[in-house]
């Protein structure tokens, strides 16, 4: 009875349909869509047919970079407990660093999406990395080019740095 | 003009304060070249717009402007304080200017970040920030000093004061460091401290609402510091102790009564 909630046994590897806003379904592995708190939750409460979701705040464009990430960490973190269980010598944790930052290097309406989307579905590791890359962009940029950088357009009525 | 002074009173902190504190980042700023003198706006034109609304004024320029929106201003509180507690001190209270969507959002920052090596004018800088700071979100404080500073004891109190569940507190310093005695805590539920050279704490140290305890490469002064550190959180419920020194103490007495876990590590020496 006990060895039911065991989490070291695999569940049997099942599919998640993900539904985006404009109506594309994405199929992935029920361990990918976990990744996501959201969805995690649900799926505890949810009836065990019912395996679709309706995402909608979230487009397709989006939600294929937002799987592809999933994925890559599902992987990957395997390949890395793997490794340290074979106590093998492995990159994998840097490697992966790697992927992150090659994945976040978008420009920023893309990388808005993504925060937005993170946000939505509770995707805390991708939502640190979408925060940290737009404090990345902001830090070591003066004020009137941050402005430039974001499009923010200056309703303030004083400008603290115009009297001089 | 008197248009304009109306707008004033909108805005949460006047004037002359944005100027006192934003003076304290100006040394970073001044490295830049403005390039961009051109495409300032000027406030005459701006009277034109003012019957509409700034949210409403907003949305207009979203489409007005030739393919660039406004992102990172639509973002949720949340997340843009997130962002904002990511930089260092300087940047986070320099995003006021940006816009007036911008202008509080640093004072209800989850984490504050006073790292004094980033900061030219420390001790005036830190008092403003504490100032300013907004008292109704709990949040987290990490300070991490250099130097000496006199008012240390004092910005503790102030952080407590504004709503601090957390404390980080590095001193780098050579000489023995002294907990304040009368902290008034009060939401305090943890603190961290690495202080590598020396601690002192007073028999009059009393943490009443603190539940984890993370020392970090602390050298105790003497037992007695130790001691009353380690039996005056009556219910501390977690206490860490990763690569302390304990070369000034032969035995240490920790009553913790309310602890659940104890965490001892320490890796050896390095170097």
């Amino acid at each position: 009875m006990k060895d039911s909630f065991n989490p070291s046994i695999e569940p049997p590897k099942k599919t998640v349909t993900l539904v985006s806003s404009d109506g594309y379904d994405f199929e992935v592995e029920e361990e990918v869509a976990l990744e996501s708190q959201v969805i995690k939750d649900g799926f505890e409460d949810k009836a065990v047919d019912d395996r679709e979701y309706l995402l909608f705040n979230v487009h397709s464009d989006t939600l294929e970079l937002i799987i592809k990430y999933c994925e890559k960490h599902v992987s990957s973190r395997k390949s890395i407990s793997a490794a340290a269980a074979s106590s093998s010598s492995s990159n994998g944790e840097e490697a992966l660093k790697e992927w992150d930052e090659h994945f976040i290097s978008v420009d920023t309406n893309t990388l808005y999406d993504i925060l937005m989307a993170a946000d939505y579905l509770n995707i805390k590791s991708l939502l640190d990395l979408a925060i940290q890359k737009v404090a990345d962009t902001i830090h070591g940029r003066s004020p009137e080019q941050i402005r430039k950088k974001f499009n923010i357009e200056n309703d303030s009525i004083i400008d603290p740095w115009a009297s001089e | 003009m008197g248009l304009e002074k109306k707008r004033k009173r909108m805005d949460d902190i006047s004037e002359e304060n944005l100027y006192t504190i934003l003076s304290l980042t100006r040394d970073v700023i001044a490295t830049y070249d403005e390039s961009t003198d051109d495409d300032e706006l000027t406030d005459d034109d701006d009277q034109f717009l003012l019957p509409l609304s700034n949210a409403r004024r907003r949305e207009v320029d979203r489409f007005d402007s030739d393919g660039g929106v406004d992102m990172i201003s639509s973002l949720t509180d949340d997340i843009s304080c997130q962002i904002l507690s990511k930089l260092p001190p300087n940047y986070a209270v320099r995003s006021s200017t940006w816009s007036r969507r911008w202008r509080n959002l640093w004072t209800s920052n989850p984490v504050v970040n006073l790292d004094d090596e980033e900061i030219t004018n420390y001790p005036n800088f830190v008092n403003q920030v504490l100032c300013f700071l907004d008292p109704s979100h709990g949040r987290k404080f990490l300070f991490r000093l250099t130097k000496d500073y006199e008012f240390i004891g004092a910005w503790l109190d102030a952080a407590i004061r504004c709503n601090a569940t957390e404390i980080e507190l590095q001193v780098e310093t050579l000489k023995t460091f002294e907990l304040p005695e009368h902290l008034y805590v009060h939401a305090l539920a943890t603190l961290k401290l690495n202080i590598p050279k020396s601690l002192k704490i007073s028999v009059h140290v009393f943490l009443p609402t603190l539940k984890v305890l993370h020392l970090y490469k602390v050298g105790f002064a003497d037992r007695e510091s130790a001691e009353n550190l380690f039996t005056n959180c009556p219910i501390l419920e977690e206490l860490i102790l990763e690569s302390c020194r304990w070369e000034n103490l032969e035995f240490v007495i920790i009553f913790l009564p309310s602890v659940k876990r104890v965490v001892m590590y320490d890796p050896g020496p390095t170097e």
